[in-house]
């Protein structure tokens, strides 16, 4: 991918997650704590950083290194679709273990109801419909190329 | 394929996970609603390391404990689960709670705040149903957790801290190291609030929150669960 694609997308991705809802793919660039007693050792300095923040500022890294930038958006944005996409095949398994005590049987769909208190939609469906799919293949892709001189990834998108 | 082309192709992409016709919240949302529900199957599996296993369960009669506007507490919509060593719970998401004034005067009173998963002994299920109409007080809790998927702001300590005060009062202000607790929920003990009840932030993963004392002071844990 050449660095001006890489600055043209970036600019892209960043502005439209931040405007469609997505901000929380942000969450997924701020430092992460790997262990309980790390996370204990960090002093509040009030240096915080929001979601949209995290977002906001690879923007304003991609004049000076872009691939380097669009690298950990689409890192962060793979975390976020691919632990979302998790998400209902994680519940099932963890639920898996009562339904052997439960009457009736557990149900391992999830199931949200609605503010009317009769609507229900299910979740699972939503979190591993298609479209997550080829967000995910979309995102692989990207990641997978970004280190690249040209744009042949274009090519590779033609069939998604 | 072009770069516009790739960028309409995202664009649409965007718009139709948000496009949810049964729904009036986009996919982010979901996607927090269902890590609410992970949450609380994992938060089943941590009473049973501490009560022993599962002996009897009684999932929600609605198929469904997840509730897109927070309100009252009710068995339909929760898992009843017996464990081994004799205890008995309601495990329910989305939740309003009394406060703490509710411990003193023994009747509803005052404002409700939302948590997104909440345990209730099942010795307290008459008392929260009839004299509180489905809102459990503090008298009536085991444990309160707040899920984040992947919303992480300054507020949310704010918010953490104002359901501690709504929820409990502090004794003394011990913000000593706490050391692992094995017989504790997810082995960090409640040295502090009164009642003791814990409150714990689930993330997929942690990320910087809040300092050791401060949450050594409320009694606040942030845990990784997926």
């Amino acid at each position: 991918m050449t660095e001006q694609t890489a600055r043209d997308l970036l600019t892209y991705l960043v502005t439209t997650f931040l405007n469609n809802g997505f901000s929380d793919v942000g969450t997924f660039l701020l430092p992460e704590y790997g262990t309980q007693s790390q996370y204990e050792q960090v002093n509040n300095n009030y240096q915080y950083r929001d979601s949209s923040t995290a977002l906001q500022e690879l923007i304003a890294n991609r004049g000076t290194r872009p691939k380097e930038a669009l690298r950990r958006l689409v890192t962060a944005a793979q975390q976020y679709f691919n632990l979302a996409a998790a998400i209902p095949k994680a519940y099932a398994g963890a639920i898996a273990g009562f339904d052997s005590t439960a009457r009736p049987r557990i149900d391992p769909t999830i199931r949200l109801l609605g503010r009317d208190q009769e609507t229900v939609t299910n979740v699972s469906a939503v979190l591993e419909n298609s479209q997550v799919r080829q967000m995910q293949r979309l995102l692989g892709i990207l990641g997978e190329r970004i280190g690249e001189e040209d744009d042949s990834f274009l090519n590779d998108l033609d069939d998604l | 394929m072009t770069v516009q082309t790739l960028k309409n192709k995202f664009n649409r992409l965007v718009r139709e996970l948000n496009n949810n016709r049964r729904l009036d919240m986009g996919f982010s949302t979901v996607v927090e609603a269902g890590y609410e529900a992970l949450v609380l199957a994992q938060v089943m599996k941590e009473y049973s390391r501490i009560y022993g296993p599962a002996t009897k369960v009684a999932p929600p009669a609605r198929r469904t404990f997840l509730n897109q506007k927070p309100g009252q507490f009710r068995t339909d919509k929760a898992f009843e689960v017996t464990f081994q060593k004799g205890r008995s719970f309601y495990f329910a998401a989305d939740i309003e709670l009394f406060g703490l004034y509710c411990t003193v005067d023994k009747r509803p009173h005052g404002m409700l705040f939302e948590a997104d998963i909440v345990v209730i002994p099942v010795e307290n299920l008459v008392e929260v149903l009839t004299t509180f109409r489905g809102y459990p007080a503090p008298q009536h809790l085991d444990a309160v957790y707040e899920c984040k998927f992947g919303k992480y702001n300054k507020g949310q300590l704010r918010e953490l801290l104002g359901l501690r005060r709504h929820l409990t009062a502090l004794n003394g202000g011990d913000v000593a190291t706490r050391h692992p607790d094995p017989a504790a929920l997810h082995q960090f003990a409640c040295k502090n609030a009164r009642p003791s009840i814990p409150i714990k932030m689930v993330r997929p993963s942690l990320r910087k929150f809040f300092d050791e004392e401060t949450a050594n002071l409320y009694d606040l844990q942030q845990l990784a669960l997926f």
